[in-house]
């Protein structure tokens, strides 16, 4: 598989879905197709409610649509085995949930290893993994569960764990949402380090238009649809993540 | 990932100690009622097994106590084809004419105590007594102490435990009986009783107990006869019916053996009945304990896949987590159903029987129960996307 800069990682094609809630259907996406080339950063915008986790999770291969496509790298997620779609999960995207997702009974440490656990973790695994606390500013609570800490310290528990198989393709939902604009800043620079040193390919929900100034683009989201695309700046992407997926 | 179920279950402190004490308790109780009704089932079989000969008496008298007929029937029964042993015996009623040790005397003896002091008195013909296979009557229990009375033992007694304990009397010991001194010789656990209010029975010589309940010496209230062959006791018994039926009546013992088959097979299905219902209870108990967490689970098991977890990962750690509660659980809950078992046995005296069975099927219930209840969640977790098992409430 060619994965050059420039090309699709991710796209979807009139992607809908809708929940049931008895008698009533709530159309939280309608009809979206966005596509997203390895090595941009990208953000998504819209009011509360628009849909934007929805769209999200759709792209992270979490949840099926009610009618579209999905195609990451080109192939249909549809058609993925759980083999595949767990491969792809573990080793090439990071997510990053809106309610963290964190497991209760495993300590931070844990949590950030906690998708070698099938596999066994070697020791310079639990060494990056440190190395990820300490740089989400959590060196001092390894050995701390989720209960224990504050949301905005559980948030980068969970901005550790997606980091920790370096991923190409990060998704994040709102991961600065809990945190004061000084530890969101460090966050959202370090990302953008992540995504021109490294090529990874970011999309990023957010409120927060300060937080959007980091992105090439923003996808701006109303009422599950798609609104428009704000290009920011028209950058050449030259940058190549190593990983290609399998 | 094994650590990762170790580390689950020793983390959830509270959920792991109430599924195991759910697993505890059904285990044991399953024990403990399958073992209490095993006992008192295997009780009344061996019971019963003790009298397998046939008793004969008088046509139509409603107890042994008011049969009497002529002792020349003893020949006459002999005789008939099939009979191997025939044992003549008197039933009557005596009393203790000593005083209870211990029990001070007072005028004012009370109704208790004047019953208690009543016995069944069995005098057998000793000829013949040594020879017999089975129970004479079920006046006497199996011996427990000492010796069965044999030929020329005239003055001594075998008492039933009852007895023996309400007068605190042991083998070597002597016992006034309608004041005449016998020689207690053996101790039986006690039979049945008449009405149950004797205090025991005494086993003497029939010559002794024609003397003393004032018999004729050519009557005798009851032949206990052995067949040769026990398969045939049916037979036998009706051929004595046919021959004598004028005189006589011929009842396998315990009329038993008919009854007593239905009875004991009853008993039986009672244990499967019971097994099966503390089987039930126990199963809700254990289900209900290791479900409760299902929904929390299945957000675990959606976080664990979206990190990419493959569903068999988390299978197997569930199962891995669910194989170490049914064991560790099932063997305390063995453990603990086997102690009460015993401790019933030792403070109500009830028999109680702890079969190897039992033993093996709770355990293999507790288990499978354990299993199915860790798994029920991993699976249907298995079957949601990410987002719907991560959405779960
Ligand atoms: N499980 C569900 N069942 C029913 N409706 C749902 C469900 N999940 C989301 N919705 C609805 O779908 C719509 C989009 O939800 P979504 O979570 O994508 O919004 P969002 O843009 O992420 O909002 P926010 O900025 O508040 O996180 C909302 O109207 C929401 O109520
Ligand atoms: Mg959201």
């Amino acid at each position: 598989m060619n994965e050059k800069p420039g090309e699709k990682i991710l796209e979807a094609v009139n992607v809908t879905k809708h929940y049931r809630m008895g008698n009533v259907t709530v159309k939280a996406l309608d009809g979206v197709s966005i596509e997203i080339k390895h090595g941009e950063f990208l953000v998504i915008m819209g009011p509360s409610g628009s849909g934007k986790s929805t769209l999200l999770h759709l792209l992270g291969a979490l949840d099926l649509p009610s009618s579209g496509t999905l195609l990451i790298n080109g192939k249909d997620i549809s058609q993925f085995d759980d083999f595949q779609l767990s491969m792809f999960r573990r080793n090439y995207l990071g997510f990053i949930f809106q309610t963290f997702n964190l497991v209760p009974t495993l300590n931070c440490l844990e949590n950030v290893l906690v998708s070698l656990l099938p596999s066994g973790v070697k020791f310079e695994d639990e060494k990056h993994a440190v190395e990820l606390l300490k740089l989400v500013e959590l060196g001092h609570r390894i050995n701390h569960r989720p209960n224990m800490l504050s949301g905005g310290e559980r948030q980068r528990v969970s901005i550790a764990r997606a980091l920790m198989n370096d991923p190409p393709l990060l998704l994040a939902d709102e991961p600065t949402g809990n945190l004061d604009s000084v530890s969101g800043g460090k966050i959202m620079s370090f990302l953008k380090d992540l995504n021109r040193k490294e090529g990874v390919t970011i999309l990023i929900v957010t409120h927060d238009r300060d937080m959007a100034l980091y992105a090439d683009k923003i996808i701006n989201i109303r009422d599950g649809k798609l609104l428009d695309v704000e290009v920011l700046k028209d950058r050449k992407i030259h940058k190549k993540h190593k990983k290609v997926m399998v | 990932m094994f650590k990762e179920a170790l580390l689950n279950l020793s983390r959830r402190k509270s959920r792991t100690v109430l599924a195991l004490v759910g697993i505890i308790l059904g285990v044991a109780a399953i024990i403990t009622l399958v073992s209490v009704v095993d006992g008192v089932a295997s009780n009344a079989e061996d019971y019963l097994s003790e009298f397998k000969g046939i008793s004969v008496t008088q046509k139509d008298v409603v107890t042994p106590l008011y049969s009497s007929f002529d002792s020349e029937f003893l020949n006459k029964v002999e005789s008939i084809p099939g009979v191997n042993i025939v044992v003549s015996a008197v039933v009557g009623l005596s009393n203790v004419t000593e005083q209870k040790r211990g029990v001070r005397f007072s005028k004012e003896r009370t109704m208790m105590q004047m019953t208690s002091e009543i016995v069944s008195l069995l005098g057998v013909d000793l000829k013949n007594y040594s020879r017999v296979h089975g129970t004479v009557t079920p006046l006497i229990g199996e011996l427990e102490e000492g010796r069965n009375l044999k030929m020329g033992d005239v003055g001594k007694t075998v008492i039933s435990r009852e007895l023996a304990d309400n007068y605190r009397k042991r083998i070597g010991n002597s016992i006034e009986l309608a004041d005449k001194k016998f020689d207690i010789v053996g101790i039986s656990k006690s039979g049945v009783s008449f009405g149950g209010m004797m205090s025991g029975t005494a086993v003497v010589s029939i010559d002794d107990a024609r003397e003393m309940l004032d018999l004729e010496k050519d009557k005798v209230g009851l032949l206990y006869v052995e067949p040769i062959d026990f398969s045939n006791t049916k037979q036998v018994a009706n051929r004595i019916n046919f021959v004598y039926g004028d005189d006589l009546e011929a009842n396998i013992q315990g009329d038993f053996l008919g009854q007593a088959m239905g009875i004991f097979s009853s008993l039986r299905s009672l244990v499967y009945v019971v097994g099966a219902i503390s089987a039930i209870v126990a199963g809700i108990g254990i289900l209900n304990v290791m479900l409760m967490s299902v929904l929390e689970r299945t957000r675990e098991f959606g976080t664990l896949r979206a990190v990419g977890w493959l569903s068999s990962d988390v299978m197997k750690m569930v199962l891995f987590e669910s194989v170490l509660l049914g064991v560790i659980g099932g063997l305390l809950g063995l453990l603990f159903g086997v102690f009460i078992s015993f401790q019933i046995t030792a403070l109500s005296g009830l028999n109680t029987l702890v079969s190897f069975e039992v033993l093996f099927f709770s355990f293999m219930f507790a288990l499978a129960v354990s299993v199915l209840a860790g798994i029920y969640p991993a699976f249907r977790a298995s079957k949601m996307s990410v987002m719907e098992a991560l959405r779960n409430e």
